[in-house]
């Protein structure tokens, strides 16, 4: 399960990766477009005295009694809050708002947290906001125990409301009621693939474009000794785990629109432009890319510990040179200049190490990232503590931190008080690089609700090549489908099948079951599992908040 | 009811003692007890746990009825019956060999290192694990490749995944099994040996008749315990080397409960699968203590 | 003393079995320490795995010593494990002692209730509902006291004073002593190897106290040491692998390890003398 897990985190931490353009609908308006490519680097926030934006609206809320409001979340990161007096930052919030605030930071991993969070609950002993998976905001939102946002929205709030569209806002929903703000991938999930240029250079190879052309490549990486060295040490492909979101690329290539985006090596279901539901794990497409796959396995390219890879042994491999391609989620954060965090231990390994962005590879099913349109792995959710005004102040923080509406404490997360966190340099305005430091220590455990990715912030600290990088991996987004698996809920019964589809998955990879087994797996899935419930149940839901006919 | 009452008075010292223990129990053991209820409810946490609808057996029901179940029963049972073979006895042996060491520092620095791998986590072995036994760069399929034989993808296979799991459980564990034989053994009573060796019993004799016999009451009791535990297989450590390849052999009623019950937070169905668990770990229990009177006297109670 | 040649045989035989052993126990801990102990890309250059160190650098321990929360866990760690360790041995001692005795009535019942919580327990939000209507929520209290008495240990022990020659207590009963007597001058002294014994397991239970730290304890000074250290150094969530998330590399979560784990392994050889065969029996023929 940690495996899935950490499949279903990639998927998630990969649709944290923000940016405008696509997505199913057509253009959207607002977050999307404010957040696109505008390459305006502000380098400064002053945080004013009271939160603008709608200030007409926001008189009415009443700020003079002074109220202890308690956040919590989990966090993987050195968390030492200075104090209060060392703490520009948390002074401004505090003095904005009234507030005595109080970030309640757990380490560990979430199901630890949910767990400790649940017990919260049970206890009576709630924080005031708390940053929370999909499922737990659901659960929480059944139970009675989250305050209903709309209300408070649509009366104080209508900039935060605006900035998320009614798509995103239904990810917040549960019952018709809006329980969250979301942290918003306003484009889903953003992957790049990357390949070994000094080999293909070594070998006279061009860079491929076809799914054809691509297993010719990776032949030649495994049995031609790319790297000239005499040795028979190199193999094609390389991934933590298989099946997932990063395999986008693959999955596209036949049609498949994505997979692992719900659960780890499970294909999505989508909606095509015709209106029509596909069930990823019964999908025609989605056998076609198994078989590609399995191609690729026969033919010895991939890194034979795909499915027992941890992310360690993968990047090992990348930095070792003992693989010629890759895929990653949140390239900005690994691959960019910006943000070289496995590009500079590649370098430092072999400076003479090329590594090149490329195209999505087509394949009969068309080519590209699919994504899914909207997505919120992670939601904002205040609880009831049978005190309005309560919830209105901490609602109050919830936009004053948000990137969609209120913007100051976001904005200083990222560049800082004015006056204290910058200078000009050389006429241009940057940042201090003490509040770099302090900034990465403890403040961003700060932040809330957003719509990712930050393009001002990353737009600030994006290099010209991380730019053009950045907009090449977006344009090969494609859109016109719908990606549904977020918008189901739980099921009514007890399912096991998707430990199945991702075993059998694996088994016709690697051709311990052979595609002539296709249609026994299909009936197995439907009636030893009741996939043919879980297929009835989930195109009621569809059709219920209006997406199916 | 005389006697009863002469025992209690001559033994109130040590009943004091019981019941300063027992009000521990009873407080943080015993009283949390009323959470088993949810076994038998759909509970929902923020209510109250004796509100809850009441289902009765339903969620039991699921659990047996599961298309699954039958195979993750199979995989938990052998899986812990390996396990026991496997790191019940080796530890026993250890601690008899460590006894028979001559020299003081070296006893010492192999009893040492000896348990400290049970100090690191299942990811860290795992580590380890990978880089002996992984295809692509492991060390033993190296070799194997060397001497021209085939790789063996030993982490995704079901023939090799069971043995790897137990293996690096004895691996991890047999040293620290070893503390408490050891402890065993110092209290062994030293003339018995030096009464045998008069007597002409060599050293295997002398470790048959003394040494075995002088640990028997704690092997007996770890055994009985450790029958309880049957249902439960090392979840942790599945957890953090298990793969799709290898759900077959590897699936187990933690994983299964983990997968469907608590990340789902179905935690009635959780706590009806543990209720069964704790069931049949009692019940073996006591036929195993019942067996260990018969034949030796060395119930636990 | 002469041996025999089988058992001369046996001996070397033995030492080189052991001598196996000990090197296959030691090895992962070799390959902790090196990580922690080499630069990273060189960690990377041998695939992430190493049993040498090279181009030794203390860099990851600095790392790890430069956050200001670890001599703060550190010192909560050292209390709880210091204090459970007497309060654990005193009170399962004395309940041991009391369950170690035939004759005692009701120990049948007694013994069954303490073997049926190993079985059975009530969950994660009911305890935790008892320690927070005894109070202790938030405090170090309340990672000593409600796992204060481990059945297991409790088993163990009843069973090593069970095998107490009962000559010993009979005679000092004709002495004049009392059950308490018989406690403090014939079981105790007799039973250093098991004493250490259970105190070494409640010491590193207490000592490896992460979960319950999370749940209990919201005070951050008052968080123990493998809280502080996993916030710090444990692999990142991957839902979280975004740019507010720095990856602590291998050499970091190794010296990480490393440092928590080798204080609780030094204590046992210290422990060791307590396990000298035959050195407390010398009252049995005095």
């Amino acid at each position: 399960m940690v495996k899935r897990k950490t499949g279903l985190a990639l998927v998630l931490s990969a649709m944290l990766v923000i940016t405008a353009a696509c997505s199913s609908g057509g253009n959207k308006e607002s977050p999307a477009a404010e957040s696109s490519g505008s390459p305006a680097a502000k380098a400064t926030s002053s945080a004013s005295a009271t939160p603008d934006g709608s200030a007409d609206k926001e008189d009415k809320l009443d700020f003079s009694k002074r109220i202890a409001i308690e956040y919590a979340r989990q966090y993987q990161q050195t968390f030492e809050e200075p104090p209060l007096e060392q703490n520009p930052v948390k002074q401004q919030i505090e003095k904005d708002l009234n507030i005595d605030y109080k970030v309640s930071v757990t380490a560990g991993d979430s199901d630890g947290f949910a767990q400790l969070l649940t017990t919260r609950v049970a206890t009576g002993d709630m924080p005031d906001i708390a940053w929370v998976r999909p499922q737990e905001m659901e659960r929480f939102a059944e139970q009675g125990v989250l305050v209903p946002l709309d209300e408070m929205l649509d009366k104080y709030f209508p900039e935060l409301k605006a900035s998320r569209t009614e798509e995103e806002w239904s990810l917040s929903k549960v019952n018709g009621k809006i329980y969250s703000v979301t942290r918003t991938q306003a484009i889903g999930s953003i992957v790049a693939n990357y390949i070994r240029k000094d080999w293909l250079d070594n070998l006279g190879l061009q860079v491929p474009t076809t799914t054809d052309e691509y297993l010719e490549v990776m032949k030649a990486f495994t049995f031609k000794d790319p790297d000239n060295n005499g040795k028979n040490d190199t193999i094609g492909y390389t991934a933590p785990l298989i099946n997932r979101v990063t395999q986008g690329m693959f999955a596209n290539a036949f049609g498949l629109p994505q997979i692992g985006i719900q659960v780890g090596g499970v294909p999505d279901d989508w909606i095509d432009a015709n209106g029509t539901l596909h069930f990823g794990p019964i999908s025609d497409e989605y056998k076609q890319y198994l078989m590609y796959l399995n191609e690729l396995q026969k033919a010895g390219v991939l890194d034979p510990d795909l499915p027992t890879n941890t992310n360690q042994t993968s990047q090992a491999k990348i930095i070792q040179g003992m693989a010629g391609a890759f895929s990653i989620p949140n390239p900005h954060n690994w691959m960019f200049e910006s943000n070289p965090k496995l590009l500079k231990p590649i370098l430092e390994a072999n400076p003479k190490a090329e590594w090149v962005l490329m195209d999505p590879i087509k394949g009969p099913g068309g080519s590209g990232h699919n994504t899914i349109s909207v997505s919120a792995p992670h939601h904002l959710v205040i609880f009831n503590k049978k005190d309005d005004e309560r919830a209105l102040r901490a609602m109050s923080l919830l936009n004053y931190m948000d990137n969609g509406a209120g913007k100051l404490g976001s904005e200083m997360l990222n560049f800082g008080i004015k006056e204290l966190h910058t200078e000009t340099v050389d006429g241009k305005l940057v940042i201090k690089k003490e509040f770099k430091d302090m900034s990465n220590n403890f403040l961003k455990a700060y932040s809330m609700s957003m719509i990712e990715p930050d393009m001002e912030y990353q737009n600030f600290v994006f290099t010209e090549k991380d730019r053009a990088e950045f907009q090449q991996i977006i344009d090969h987004y494609n859109s016109g489908v719908t990606m549904v698996s977020q918008r189901y809920g739980a099921l009514p019964f007890v399912y096991d099948g998707d430990k199945y589809v991702e075993e059998m998955g694996l088994r016709f990879m690697y051709g311990r079951d052979s595609f002539d087994k296709w249609d026994d797996y299909v009936k197995t899935l439907k009636e030893k599992y009741q996939y043919n419930e879980v297929m009835e149940v989930r195109k009621q839901e569809l059709q219920k908040i209006g997406l199916l006919k | 009811m005389a006697p009863l009452m002469k025992r209690m008075m001559r033994y109130r010292q040590r009943l004091l003692y019981i019941w300063i223990g027992l009000s521990f129990f009873i407080v943080f053991k015993y009283w949390p007890m009323y959470g088993l209820v949810i076994a038998f409810q759909n509970y929902r946490p923020g209510n109250g746990f004796l509100e809850g609808p009441w289902v009765g057996f339903a969620h039991f029901q699921t659990f047996f009825d599961n298309p699954n179940f039958t195979q993750v029963f199979i995989n938990t049972v052998l899986i812990s019956l390996y396990r026991l073979v496997w790191t019940f006895f080796p530890p026993i042996l250890l601690a008899i060999l460590l006894n028979e060491l001559r020299t003081e520092w070296y006893k010492k620095t192999v009893q040492t290192l000896s348990y400290l791998p049970h100090f690191l986590s299942w990811v860290i072995i795992y580590g380890i694990a990978f880089a002996f036994l992984s295809e692509g760069r492991g060390l033993v399929n190296s070799w194997l490749t060397t001497f021209g034989l085939d790789k063996i993808p030993f982490l995704m296979s079901d023939t090799w995944f069971r043995s790897i799991l137990v293996g690096t459980d004895m691996w991890k564990d047999t040293g620290w099994g070893t503390i408490i034989y050891l402890a065993a053994i110092a209290g062994i009573n030293p003339s018995l040996y030096e009464a045998a060796v008069m007597d002409g019993a060599n050293k295997f004799r002398q470790i048959w008749h003394i040494t075995i016999p002088g640990i028997a009451t704690v092997v007996f009791l770890l055994f009985i315990l450790n029958t309880g535990k049957v249902l439960d297989a090392g979840l942790e450590q599945i957890l953090v080397f298990y793969n799709p390849l290898v759900y077959s052999v590897a699936d187990i009623i933690d994983t299964w409960t983990y997968r469907v019950g608590i990340t789902e937070g179905r935690y009635s169905l959780a706590s009806a699968v543990g209720f069964f668990k704790s069931f049949v770990g009692l019940i073996l229990v006591m036929a195993t203590n019942y067996a260990a009177k018969k034949y030796n006297d060395s119930g636990i109670w | 003393m002469k041996h025999t040649r089988g058992e001369r045989v046996f001996y070397a035989i033995n030492a080189l079995l052991l001598a196996i052993v000990g090197i296959v126990c030691l090895f992962p801990f070799l390959y902790v320490i090196s990580v922690s102990l080499t630069p990273l890309t060189e960690v990377m250059k041998h695939n992430g795995f190493l049993v040498i160190p090279r181009d030794v650098t203390f860099a990851a321990y600095k790392q790890v010593f430069n956050q200001s929360s670890i001599p703060q866990g550190f010192k909560n760690t050292v209390i709880i494990t210091l204090v459970s360790v007497v309060l654990s041995l005193v009170v399962t001692s004395l309940m041991a002692f009391g369950l170690a005795k035939k004759e005692v009535p009701g120990r049948k019942i007694y013994l069954f209730l303490v073997v049926f919580t190993i079985l059975f327990h009530g969950g994660i939000i009911p305890t935790f509902l008892v320690v927070k209507s005894v109070g202790l929520l938030n405090s170090l209290w309340a990672l000593i006291i409600p796992n204060m008495i481990v059945p297991l240990n409790l088993l163990i022990m009843k069973t090593f004073f069970e095998q107490i020659p009962p000559e010993l207590e009979d005679a000092a009963v004709i002495d004049g002593s009392g059950e308490y007597g018989i406690l403090r001058h014939v079981v105790l002294p007799l039973s250093a190897p098991v004493l250490a014994t259970i105190g070494l397991f409640y010491a590193v239970q207490n000592w490896n106290i992460y979960f319950l730290g999370i749940l209990y304890i919201s005070d951050p000074h008052l968080y123990p040491l493998q809280v502080v250290l996993r916030q710090l150094f444990a692999a990142p969530d991957p839902t979280f692998m975004n740019a507010e998330v720095a990856v602590p590399p291998e050499t970091m979560k190794m010296a990480a390890v490393v440092v928590s784990t080798l204080p609780i392994v030094m204590v046992y050889p210290f422990l060791q003398k307590y396990f000298v065969k035959g050195a407390n029996l010398g009252a049995v023929k005095g």
